[in-house]
């Protein structure tokens, strides 16, 4: 491996030199933040101004913080965690049960209209959600499901994208044989939808999921719009409102309430954690092969 | 009672016709074999029959009863895939057993059948296995033994061989044809492959263009051909055509540079001058010998290659401009490449077909 290196001719060493340079180059770009993210996590106030940036503080600092930040307002921050598990959890799964038979039946059926439909999945799902916040708080309003877990949980399922994935999924990934097969085998069209494209849906689902999640859990602006109490905010909203109330990230001489940069900075750290954690367990099973041998291959 | 009957079968995609009217009568317990070019029009035939597709007009019946607008599993049909199309995710005996599993067969019969299947396959050690877990040759097994358990008035078979290796579609080719005695059922087997249509078919149905060429046993269309798309088609290497035309004595000339008469005795051109003659490989000789009959078939031409295919050897020989006629020769041949030979047929063995391409008599055996 080595000595085959040490041959290699000029204009390939530049090419690797190259592909060095851009890894570095994105590495250092992106990556600086997060670990200035993490390490200032184990720093107090007056350490985040006075150190270099990547010097590091202590597991205490980060235990006082973690407590000024939980324990405020007998817990609060923990009712907005509950509060957006809920939310993202609920739709999710809301989402999962109305994308994949959507998709199933764009990709698989011709039926009237299937054109039209999928023409404006696509409309729908370039629309930028703050455009649809507004429609969706009349129609909550009109429903009486304003500031309710049901309202948030209907309101977050809406997920133009994850019918679009399925879709896909279901119109390239999924051998169209095997639905025939099935449908000899004597199967409903639910039945095949239940018995056979269901079962071979994981990394589908797993991708739904997580996209859904990812959108669900770090939207702030639907929750903005269709909560007001702040006992059913959700962790970006209420973390969000903490935080600018107290000033935390202002300039100014620190409120008397124990909410400064460093909870902040955890507060931030909380709401991307989970994301990671799901895509850590989700890539599995996207990248898993669930249909090897239905055909040739 | 035919076992299964299509009537007027025509089937369009958006403006394109390509079921363009295929009547068909297939008997009970018949292996029949759709054959033609990919493209022709076999697999949506098969699928309209198996009710995956919808006709544009016509009517299917299977087994006496109007199954036009049935659904797949109410027409007493089972059908194995080119692409074997087996369920991922279920074990070798699930997939067997998933239609009995949907029509709700108690589990002790569901045991027994899918076991007298798995016997009859050879499958009773891989029941556990998933189809990943197979080759081809085993996965097409499982594909069939999802057909058989079942117990089909009529199989139907799209290109089920044609993913294997040579090898391996010689073997189950034969398991085919066993499983066709054994069970008896009827059979419709579409291929575009000559020789599983030679060697399956009780009749074989030509296809091109989404119509019925010919109907007959495969030695029936070998021998007469009906028109040239079948005898251009069926046989390997293929059937030599040469340019013909009608002379003033009624006899045909062969439209060669050394233009001669050929004599092809008492046949009806029905008003066409242009003709096609068409001579097997095996039914032309390199020189005269016993060709002196009056009227054969003789043309001047050099061999431009010889291939050797160990128990018969095929030479090919070039005469004017014209694409070189395919001669099949004895193996042990001393004939070389550059050779100046004549290439002769007896009258008897010349097919003729007029303008339209169809076979200008029907030549007896
Ligand atoms: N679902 C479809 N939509 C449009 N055209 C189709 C469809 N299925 C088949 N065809 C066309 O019909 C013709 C016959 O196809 P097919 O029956 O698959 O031929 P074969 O099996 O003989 O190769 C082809 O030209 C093919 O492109
Ligand atoms: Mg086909």
């Amino acid at each position: 491996m080595n000595a085959g290196r040490r041959h290699l001719p000029w204009n390939a060493r530049f090419g690797w030199a190259a592909v060095w340079l851009c890894l570095i180059f994105a590495f250092v770009f992106y990556a600086t933040p997060m670990v200035w993210l993490l390490l200032a996590a184990f720093r107090d106030e007056p350490m985040l101004f006075s150190s270099g940036p990547f010097s590091l503080g202590s597991i205490e600092m980060f235990r006082t913080t973690w407590h000024n930040l939980t324990t405020y307002n007998d817990f609060q921050i923990g009712r907005w965690a509950l509060n957006s598990a809920i939310y993202t959890i609920g739709g999710v799964c809301l989402s999962l049960i109305a994308v994949l038979p959507a998709g199933f039946v764009l990709a698989t059926y011709d039926f009237p209209f299937r054109k039209p439909i999928l023409v404006l999945t696509l409309v729908a799902m370039i629309t930028p959600n703050t455009v649809v916040a507004l429609p969706i708080f009349l129609q909550m309003q009109a429903f009486g499901l304003n500031n309710s877990y049901l309202g948030m949980i209907i309101a977050t399922a809406f997920f133009p994208f994850g019918v679009y994935l399925a879709y896909i999924y279901y119109a390239t990934s999924l051998p169209g044989g095997l639905i025939d097969s099935a449908l000899i085998d004597g199967a409903s069209r639910f039945q095949v939808f239940t018995r056979v494209a269901l079962p071979l849906s994981k990394p589908l689902i797993a991708l739904v999921a997580f996209f859904s999640f990812l959108a669900n859990w770090s939207n702030y602006f639907l929750a903005f719009v269709l909560l007001t109490k702040d006992e059913l905010y959700s962790l970006p909203i209420g973390l969000a409102v903490l935080v600018s109330s107290s000033g935390a990230l202002g300039n100014d001489v620190a409120s008397d309430i124990p909410i400064n940069k460093p909870e902040a900075i955890v507060a931030a750290l909380l709401v991307i954690a989970p994301v990671l954690l799901l895509f850590l367990i989700s890539q599995k099973y996207v990248r898993s092969g669930t249909l090897s041998g239905a055909e040739k291959g | 009672m035919s076992s299964v009957e299509l009537s007027d079968i025509r089937k369009s995609f958006g403006t394109v016709e390509v079921i363009a009217g295929v009547d068909l009568e297939i008997e009970e317990g018949e292996f029949v074999v759709f054959v033609g070019p990919s493209g022709s029009g076999k697999s949506t035939m098969l699928r309209i029959l198996a009710g995956l597709e919808d006709v544009t007009s016509g009517t299917v019946a299977i087994g006496g009863n109007d199954v036009t607008y049935a659904a797949p599993s109410e027409r007493g049909i089972a059908m194995v895939f080119q692409s074997y199309a087996l369920y991922p995710h279920k074990s070798v005996f699930e997939n067997i057993a998933f239609n009995l599993r949907l029509n709700k067969v108690r589990n002790a019969q569901v045991q027994t059948r899918v076991q007298e299947a798995a016997r009859i396959l050879k499958l009773t050690e891989l029941l556990d296995r998933k189809p990943s877990q197979l080759s081809g040759g085993q996965r097409q097994r499982v594909a069939i033994g999802r057909a058989i358990v079942r117990n089909p008035e009529v199989f139907l078979f799209d290109e089920p061989l044609s993913n294997l290796d040579a090898a391996l579609r010689v073997e189950m080719r034969f398991e085919i044809e066993k499983l066709h005695r054994e069970i008896g059922a009827t059979m419709v087997y579409v291929t575009h492959d000559q020789v599983e249509a030679m060697t399956l078919a009780d009749r074989i149905v030509a296809f091109d263009k989404g119509r019925i060429q010919q109907i007959g046993t495969p030695l029936e269309l070998y021998r007469n051909p009906s028109n040239l798309f079948v005898a251009g088609f069926i046989g390997s290497p293929q059937m030599n055509f040469l340019p013909a035309r009608v002379d003033e004595s009624g006899a045909a000339r062969v439209d060669i540079e050394q233009s001669r008469i050929i004599d092809l005795g008492e046949r009806e051109f029905g008003g066409s001058t242009a003709l096609t003659l068409g001579v097997r490989p095996e039914a032309l000789r390199l020189g005269d010998t016993g060709t002196q009959v009056e009227g054969a078939l003789r043309i001047e031409g050099e061999i431009l290659s010889l291939e050797h295919l160990g128990h018969v050897s095929y030479a090919h020989v070039i005469h004017g401009d014209a694409a070189p006629l395919v001669v099949q020769i004895d193996a042990n041949t001393t004939q070389a490449r550059g050779d100046k030979v004549t290439v002769s047929a007896a009258p008897r063995d010349i097919h003729v077909f007029d303008e339209d391409g169809f076979s200008v008599h029907e030549r007896k055996p």
